[in-house]
């Protein structure tokens, strides 16, 4: 495998992240209208919805809508087949293409949950430690979460994809839940997370770089074909 | 030198029950213009598509620029260029930025990719077009696109799937003045089209498929003698001729019955 190219990776990130949002072909200045919108959704949420939700789980929801907007339809990374097989017939390295568009995800779902979350209502009503425990939870979360996107994405061939996708996403959620439930409910341990956290991460980079990548090599002309099949050309 | 060697290439379609490329021999010399031309369900578009990488054969060797390729190889690619039966793979981009986009993959260096950005969509006549996304051009535009990114790192080896499908005689001519000038340079290309007559005009050799085998090969100039080994012996040869001749052996006289 050939070493990073930094210029091709940003490219690579840039475009994954205008397609999820939806601003390919459009000046990046459109941005300035979507961060509104999504702090005026925020504003909306914790104002009518929030107030109705038990106060363990309503900081954590913008993460999780947010995710489920940026990872769509059958909420595979690789949802944008037509620019996979572009990758495949340039012969990028799919490690490169896989931390790019992982990359893109986690911080589109971050920026938004920021912008939603700190834009309106989080500060006034939460404690700087309630604060850091809804980003350790989803910083334990979202690490599983994107290795076993990236699996169903290579191996979902097998299975019935939306199906899988939401199986594997209760699962891992319900998963990650218990360490973070053992670091925080009972030892309230901020650097016990943070352990798990760097242990996740550590994971995570391994099972991208040493399994999944060089799975998705192997398996490209076959992700291909499931793409082509789930999504015909237009 | 050969820049292309495909052995016993076998590709089946549903579990095996449909063959689309059946013990295929191909052999491509460095610098040639090969033009592959066969009926319909030949298996042209295979074997470009198990060039890409876009599908997976299920036995036989392929060697590109004299190395064996094996599944999970991809830096081999990086020296090719495609353009594929469908047109666009970013329809949401750009016609600019799909070009930057294509060219910073193939790792041209930035300056040079924004001069060749340039220069690519005003020889293309897209120029006027360049901010408006893909999905809005026309199929000429689209074509003219992808062959765009499949030259911006200027490949040694240059594969088209029916370049001239769909596309308006000036668009025709721009493109085929490409390919040439591509093949003057040394690049290597192979085309696949129906029309015969673009193979006769542009080619240095010729394959004809047919049912998954290369059933013809020669370089075009030999055609004549070809041709009368196949036992026909008519003064001048065409591609036609030989075409009909090799693709049409078991196929019985048909007639509608209100035609006279």
């Amino acid at each position: 495998m050939t070493g990073l190219n930094l210029q091709r990776f940003v490219a690579m990130f840039r475009v994954d992240a205008r397609l999820r949002l939806g601003i390919a072909g459009r000046h990046p200045v459109i941005l300035l209208l979507i961060v509104p919108l999504i702090g005026l959704a925020g504003f909306g949420y914790y104002v009518f919805i929030a107030p109705r939700l038990p106060v363990e789980v309503f900081h954590i929801v913008p993460f999780f809508v947010m995710l489920s907007i940026t990872a769509p339809s059958f909420g595979s990374l690789l949802v944008y087949p037509r620019v996979f097989e572009f990758y495949v017939v340039s012969g990028t390295p799919l490690r490169e293409v896989l931390m790019a568009q992982n990359l893109s995800l986690f911080l589109l779902v971050c920026f938004g949950a920021l912008v939603c979350g700190f834009g309106c209502q989080w500060a006034p009503s939460t404690t700087l430690r309630h604060s850091i425990s809804v980003f350790t939870y989803f910083m334990i979360i979202i690490f599983p979460l994107l290795i076993a996107f990236n699996y169903v994405a290579v191996f979902r061939r097998f299975f019935r994809a939306a199906l899988l996708q939401m199986f594997v996403f209760s699962a891992v959620l319900f998963l990650a839940s218990v360490p973070y439930l053992i670091c925080w409910m009972y030892l309230e341990s901020y650097l016990l997370c943070l352990l798990v956290v760097l242990l996740e991460v550590l994971l995570y980079v391994l099972a991208l770089f040493r399994h999944i990548a060089p799975l998705a090599h192997r398996k490209s002309a076959e992700i291909v074909e499931i793409g082509n099949e789930m999504y015909p050309a237009r | 030198m050969k820049c292309i060697q495909l052995d016993n290439l076998r590709l089946t379609y549903r579990r095996g029950r449909v063959t689309a490329l059946d013990d295929l021999h191909l052999e491509v010399d460095r610098g040639s213009f090969v033009g592959l031309c066969g009926p319909n369900g030949a298996g042209k578009s295979s074997v470009i598509r198990v060039l890409a990488g876009l599908t997976r054969h299920d036995r036989g060797r392929i060697r590109l620029f004299e190395e064996e390729i094996r599944p999970g190889s991809f830096a081999h690619r990086r020296r090719m260029g495609f353009v594929l039966d469908h047109a666009a793979y970013v329809d949401r981009l750009t016609g600019k930025e799909f070009l930057k986009f294509a060219g910073t993959m193939y790792e041209v260096p930035g300056e040079r990719l924004q001069s060749r950005v340039a220069e690519l969509l005003r020889f293309f006549d897209l120029s006027d077009v360049e901010d408006r996304t893909i999905d809005t051009y026309s199929k000429g535009m689209k074509q003219k696109v992808s062959l765009a990114a499949a030259i911006i790192h200027e490949p040694d080896l240059l594969i088209l799937d029916e370049p001239f499908d769909g596309i308006d005689p000036t668009s025709t001519e721009e493109i085929r003045q490409i390919l040439l000038r591509m093949n003057r340079k040394g690049a290597t290309v192979v085309i696949t089209t129906h029309v015969l007559e673009w193979i006769e005009s542009l080619c240095t050799e010729c394959a004809i498929i047919h049912k998954g085998k290369v059933v013809f090969q020669s370089r075009m100039d030999q055609l004549e003698s070809r041709l009368k080994a196949l036992g026909d012996s008519g003064t001048r040869a065409s591609l036609k001729d030989i075409f009909l001749k090799v693709t049409s052996v078991e196929r019985p006289h048909k007639s509608l019955s209100w035609l006279p």
